[in-house]
């Protein structure tokens, strides 16, 4: 009698094992594992600039005063930097030094679609000038009078974008000295800005 | 009798906790995830940038579904608040730098699909766990490309000062 119910203990605790692993075995398997990388690197000086106008004129009227006229552009940016301007002669090799017409408005065939460079080279009495407006982030580094040397116009210590920002163009004239120019040319002086990272 | 009675009992029941105990834990062993390579110099300029070198898992489970979760390993110093961008780091020191620049967007990571068990989605990443990769049947050493997007505008500033922008990521795979 009590070897029959030892046995049957026994069966009882068999089938429990049983049932415990089954339950184990038919549950989901549950677990994790990790893996770890690391990200670097460095953003890159970069700048970027364009003209919103790629001319402006200056209506220079009977000669006398000093009438302006505003250009607009969009810098971006993510350093500490410059926007220089200065007159494009790299561009126009007939603005030689020789001809003394560099920093200033000088006779243009608008038929020709160049500076005309034959003597004598006629060209305002007085330089142009340019003023920028401050536009975050850019600061204006006060009047270029002078375009024949690049010359900084506008200096940034921060990263950001300044959208329509304008440059105001001042002409001088002497109506003693200024000539009047016949059809077809026209007072013309090509400025170039360039943004850099310092 | 009933002292050999006892000593049955506890036998079988010692026996069972073994069986019970290995079947719980050898199939997480059978699973596991590897993530071989770093970006160490990754170029960033304005504009989307995409990594520069392949960053590879390798995914084995032993079951499906399972998945993998990507999340900012945040630990070491960086604040939570900006897990998931990346944040100026000083080499030297391998510190974060305190109060330093942190880049104006996260960081998007986007598992691979393959077809047909393998659903690779695009999560952003953060503190929390998101999930890149979905599975329906188990893989062994499976290699699943992972790809990162990590926008860069002109208000997020280059470092003049030597130090680098990073991030730690940690990829988890779990299976149900």
């Amino acid at each position: 009698m009590e070897c029959k119910r030892i046995m049957k203990t026994k069966s009882m605790i068999l089938v429990g094992v049983l049932i415990i692993a089954l339950v184990a075995m038919a549950a989901p398997v549950m677990g994790s594992e990790t893996a770890s990388t690391t990200v670097s690197g460095s953003i890159t000086k970069t700048v970027s600039l364009s003209a919103l106008s790629s001319t402006t004129s200056i209506n220079l009227g009977a000669g006398a005063g000093s009438p302006t006229a505003e250009a607009t552009f969009t810098a971006d940016e993510n350093c500490v930097g410059f926007i220089s301007a200065v007159d494009d002669y790299g561009t126009y090799n007939r603005r030689t030094v020789e001809s003394g017409v560099r920093g200033y408005m000088s006779n243009y065939s608008t038929a020709g679609s160049d500076y005309v460079n034959t003597a004598p080279f006629t060209r305002l009495e007085k330089k142009i000038s340019l003023l920028g407006s401050d536009n975050s982030p850019l600061s204006n580094a006060g009047i270029i009078s002078d375009l024949s040397v690049s010359t900084p116009l506008y200096t940034f210590t921060g990263p950001g974008t300044a959208t329509t920002t304008k440059i105001t163009f001042t002409q001088e004239l002497d109506h003693t000295k200024d000539l009047a120019l016949p059809t077809n040319y026209q007072y013309q002086i090509p400025v170039i800005l360039t943004i850099a990272c310092s | 009798m009933r002292r050999l009675f006892h000593y049955h009992v506890l036998t079988k029941a010692l026996l069972g906790l073994i069986a019970f105990l290995l079947l719980i834990v050898s199939p997480v062993a059978a699973m596991s995830i590897d993530a071989t390579q770093s970006i160490p110099n990754w170029a960033f300029s304005p504009g989307p940038n995409t990594n520069p070198i392949t960053l590879t898992l390798t995914v084995t489970t032993e079951k499906a579904p399972w998945s993998v979760t990507v999340m900012d390993e945040y630990n070491g110093g960086k604040d939570a608040s900006y897990a998931g961008r990346l944040v100026e780091y000083n080499s030297s020191t391998e510190t974060w730098v305190n109060n330093g620049h942190i880049v104006s967007t996260n960081m998007t990571v986007t598992g691979q699909s393959i077809e047909p068990d393998i659903a690779g989605t695009s999560a952003t990443l953060g503190p929390e766990e998101n999930t890149i990769e979905t599975g329906s049947a188990a893989v062994s050493g499976q290699e699943l490309a992972i790809t990162l997007q990590q926008p860069i505008t002109y208000a997020d500033a280059y470092l003049s000062n030597g130090n680098i922008y990073r991030a730690d990521l940690t990829f988890t795979v779990y299976q149900t």
